[in-house]
């Protein structure tokens, strides 16, 4: 059996962090090798980055380091070609960033960027997007193992980080997501897929019902180019933001609802799932209504992802949130992950870290990305940029950098586990790294007043 | 125990390796002050400073007091000014020092660095210094004292009074130092220079050169030059008030002018020098004839002298280039500018850092659209030209340009925003025939190609679409019958 196949196979065990082989870093080059000779037949960008960096075998894990994938990547298109609807030419850059080939597109089909995505969905391609709340969204081609694979590993890893949860039997759960519904494309549909499997069927409650579609998000940057080049109309402008306003309203309406019947169902059973800087929300809401800490039935089961993103929370938010749901073995996962990555690192109760699962090869690097950083004899921790290649990405190149600033300790000794754990997360751009470098030079952004968001 | 308790979210501390933090000094109405009370952190060398620990109260010149240059004539201070601007060169060991210390915390090499300190002084010749305050203000008369003036029957004495300004300064050149000093000591105002941490070291260099020649001289007073951290609360939030400020003179650096909104109110104004963009335009006529590859070449240099502006990293810094022709002569001319681009300017670097990742993703995804985009040069730092037909999406930087193909450099109009600063024009002759419609679209500054940054650019000429030194006045009149 290939060293690829041997940890690929190891998706199907129920704890594959206690069970990777002893020899974990070098099977994991080793399948980074073949995942590489493969791959760079089929991607045309990892083709031409590999031959960029004079790279045609890995000696070591530091030669990867050069054909990392940023979020940049998955944006890189023109967005003229989204302007002049040219979605041949879309589906163009798209192929160069495919594993398989883009055939059978029906363009008398596609009038907008969803039918777009619909039409490439048809032909096997299901297209992931950033919710993009301003800027530039991304998007990520997967293929149908690519998918299904998201809702099992969702599974999986919540079975491995909450006891609740993997002794959880037959039973299904009345679910509260803290996310919109229906974002067919975004990363809302890895968790509609799993919630379909774990929640009481007509007790699933999405927090609002106001749907996400890429044109609106295309319409906010079409008028934000319009407003930067000068040709925006002011009334164009005034509709919009009434629009945006509109639409704000609609969903802390139905977000006020969703609070009030998930709260008052606290001594029921649930399965809550979605973005950390909602739990705190539910908390705040909660203690508002004068309920305290402890309140929640302890079969529940509290599913969450995405950090802090950016998002204005007091400093002990965690604690607050843990006193209030009581989080603990039995009831809580916390997942670190990313929208290129297949699944995500479940959190390990005992060390209080991420376990890293064997298929997910972690890369940290210096803060620039352009060095591979080691473990040395004196510290199993390094700290770093997170990259991964992750060995099941299917429909696209396994190799991503991120944002993050994080310490992987690569060998935790610690509850059993074989495998790296990240013991520390937090995102370059939020930290207070120094000071302002003044240039006069600058960029039309500036000039745009209220960042348009849909 | 949770996971989430356990996680540390913030910066870790410093590793033993990292070199000494640097010292830098202030310099407080003529008197050097050094101190290393306070440890700041640069992001973007990774290296520690020092300054002396900020006095507020010694930052400021009470307004129950003229400022020491108010009354001082134009003739006295302009004579000191040339005497300064003598001393700005690498012969004075104070501006070799500053030298030493910019090359740690300056992105420039130390050749650009070095040709910045041995030409600034031409900005304080006489003729320099004449242009400007002649040009600002009508005459040196109405800043000397009051002058009549009979307009619209009503008699009057109007005066440019001198204010109190701080400058927040950019540090991307070293010549935003040279410019500040200059206009700051020709307007006779007090002025408080906030350093920028990418040149900690040219604006007290300049400071103290002056103390050197005169430590009591008017002007010498009326200037000081301090680091703090921007948008930092304690200092900006007791300083910026118009008790004791008129107007907050900031440079480029968006998020520098977002920090001083919060204090512009009556009485604070500001005066923002904005961050900008700036582009080339070049006509088919370059094409004409035999168009040699040497003569296309030659144009190449012009055309790369303008990016190479501070390695492209100044507002005057062209980064989209509009070329009226076929994609095939677009592509020889493309092909050339990649090539000029590895040639040092005086103000620029051939061989710059390499490509950052953020642009080399873009690039590579356009590379392979081929024939919708070509990509010449490459990411080695030496130069990276991309042509499209369509301006690109990503802001172009770090020695990259974007070429675009046009039918006509009218129709290149379009893409012309508020943001454009400079626009640099060939052939010559076509100047005249744009300047109204690249004015109307937002453009300041229309040059030949390549002369960007001619010697003889500063003296008498608007900036930002304005007069600098007429804003930093007050104008004040007395109105009607003498007696």
């Amino acid at each position: 059996m290939s060293a690829l196949q041997t940890l690929t196979e190891l998706v199907h065990h129920d704890d594959p962090y206690r069970h990777a082989p002893d020899n974990l870093r070098a099977l994991q080059l080793e399948a980074v090798r073949e995942r590489f000779a493969q791959r760079r037949k089929q991607i045309r960008v990892l083709e031409h980055r590999a031959a960029e960096a004079k790279v045609t075998e890995l000696r070591s894990l530091d030669d990867a380091v050069k054909l990392l994938f940023a979020d940049a990547n998955y944006k890189s298109y023109p967005e003229t070609f989204i302007d002049q609807g040219r979605w041949d030419r879309m589906t163009l850059w798209l192929q160069t960033l495919s594993t398989f080939p883009i055939t059978g597109m029906d363009y008398s089909k596609v009038s907008s960027m969803d039918t777009w995505i619909a039409e490439l969905r048809r032909n096997g391609h299901h297209v992931m997007s950033s919710s993009g709340t301003s800027g530039k969204q991304s998007f990520i081609d997967q293929s149908e193992s690519d998918r299904r694979l998201g809702a099992y590993f969702t599974q999986k890893g919540l079975a491995w980080a909450s006891s609740n949860f993997r002794n959880r039997g037959d039973r299904t759960y009345p679910t509260f997501v803290t996310l919109p519904s229906g974002g067919a494309y975004t990363a809302t549909e890895r968790i509609q897929k799993f919630v379909d499997t774990v929640g009481t069927p007509g007790d699933i409650h999405w927090m609002s019902h106001v749907p996400q579609s890429a044109d609106q998000l295309l319409k906010a940057a079409r008028l934000r180019r319009a407003m930067a080049d000068g040709t925006a109309r002011p009334s164009e402008i005034a509709a919009f933001q009434a629009e945006t306003e509109a639409r704000t309203k609609k969903i802390q309406a139905d977000i006020a609802v969703w609070m009030d019947q998930l709260l008052s169902r606290r001594k029921e059973p649930l399965f809550i799932t979605g973005m950390m800087a909602m739990l705190y929300a539910i908390v705040a809401a909660g203690k508002a209504r004068g309920i305290g800490d402890g309140e929640f039935h302890h079969d529940s089961v509290i599913s969450i992802g995405g950090g802090r993103k950016g998002a204005n929370l007091p400093a002990d938010f965690e604690a607050q949130c843990q006193r209030f749901f009581k989080l603990g073995p039995s009831n809580f996962m916390d997942g670190y992950g990313m929208g290129e990555i297949s699944g995500f690192c479940p959190n390990s109760h005992a060390t209080g870290g991420w376990a890293i699962p064997p298929w997910l090869v972690p890369m940290v690097l210096d803060k620039k990305g352009e060095v591979l950083l080691n473990p040395t004899e004196r510290s199993s921790e390094v700290e770093g940029r997170m990259a991964f290649i992750d060995l099941m990405a299917d429909g696209r190149w396994g190799g991503v950098i991120s944002g993050d600033k994080v310490v992987v300790d690569y060998a935790p000794r610690a509850d059993g586990l074989k495998v790296p754990i990240l013991r520390s997360v937090a995102r370059y751009r939020d930290l207070d790294e120094g000071d302002e470098k003044l240039s006069c030079a600058g960029t039309i952004d500036a000039y745009v007043r209220g960042v348009v968001e849909a | 125990m949770s996971a989430i308790l356990d996680r540390s979210i913030g910066s870790t501390p410093a590793s033993s390796s990292e070199p000494q933090p640097l010292a830098v000094p202030h310099v407080l109405k003529g008197q050097l002050k050094t101190g290393s009370e306070v440890l700041h952190r640069s992001r973007d060398l990774g290296q520690g400073f020092t300054t002396p620990a900020l006095d507020l109260d010694e930052a400021v010149w009470l307004r129950n007091k003229p400022g020491p240059a108010f009354d001082t004539p134009m003739a006295e201070i302009i004579d000191f000014l040339v005497e300064l601007g003598a001393r700005l060169n690498l012969q004075n060991p104070l501006m070799r020092e500053a030298l030493e210390g910019m090359v740690q915390v300056s992105t420039l090499d130390r050749r650009i660095l070095s040709n910045c300190y041995e030409d600034m002084g031409h900005m304080f010749t006489r003729e320099v210094l004449e242009a400007e305050i002649t040009q600002s203000l009508g005459s040196v008369a109405v800043i000397d004292g009051w002058q009549a003036t009979g307009h619209a029957g009503v008699p009057a004495r109007l005066r440019a009074f001198p204010g109190r300004i701080v400058h927040i300064m950019a540090g991307n050149s070293p010549m935003v130092a040279g410019l500040s000093v200059m206009r700051g000591a020709l307007s006779k105002s007090v002025n408080l220079l906030k350093m920028a941490s990418n040149d900690l070291f040219t604006p007290t260099a300049i400071l103290r050169t002056m103390a050197q020649i005169d430590a009591t001289h008017p002007v010498t007073r009326s200037f000081s030059a301090v680091y703090w951290k921007g948008g930092d609360a304690s200092v900006e939030s007791v300083l910026f008030r118009p008790q004791y400020f008129d107007k907050l003179v900031a440079w480029g650096g968006e998020g520098a002018i977002r920090h001083a909104l919060k204090y512009v109110g009556p009485g604070f104004e500001l005066i923002a020098f904005d961050p900008k963009v700036s582009v080339s335009m070049i006509g088919r006529e370059a094409f004409d004839g035999e168009c040699s590859e040497a003569s296309l070449a030659e144009l190449a240099r012009r055309g790369a002298a303008d990016v190479l502006s501070f390695d492209q990293d100044a507002c005057n810094a062209s980064r989209y280039q509009f070329v009226e022709g076929t994609i095939e002569q677009v592509d020889r001319y493309a092909q050339q500018l990649a090539l000029a681009l590895g040639h040092d300017v005086r103000y620029g670097a051939g061989q710059g850092a390499p490509t950052p990742p953020e642009i080399r993703e873009q690039v590579d995804a356009l590379r392979n659209l081929d024939p919708i985009y070509a990509v010449f040069g490459g990411y080695d730092g030496r130069g990276l030209v991309v042509r499209s037909d369509e301006p690109v999406d990503f802001h172009p930087t770090c020695k990259t340009v974007n070429v675009v193909q046009v039918e006509s450099l009218r129709e290149a109009l379009k893409h012309i925003t508020v943001a454009t600063q400079t626009v640099g024009v060939w052939p010559p002759s076509r100047k005249r025939l744009l300047r109204d419609g690249l004015a109307c679209a937002g453009v300041q500054r229309i040059v030949t190609l390549g002369e960007v940054n001619v010697h003889g650019a500063v003296g008498g000429k608007p900036h930002d679409a304005s007069f600098p030194i007429h804003r930093f006045m007050r104008w004040i009149s007395e109105e009607g019958a003498e007696a």
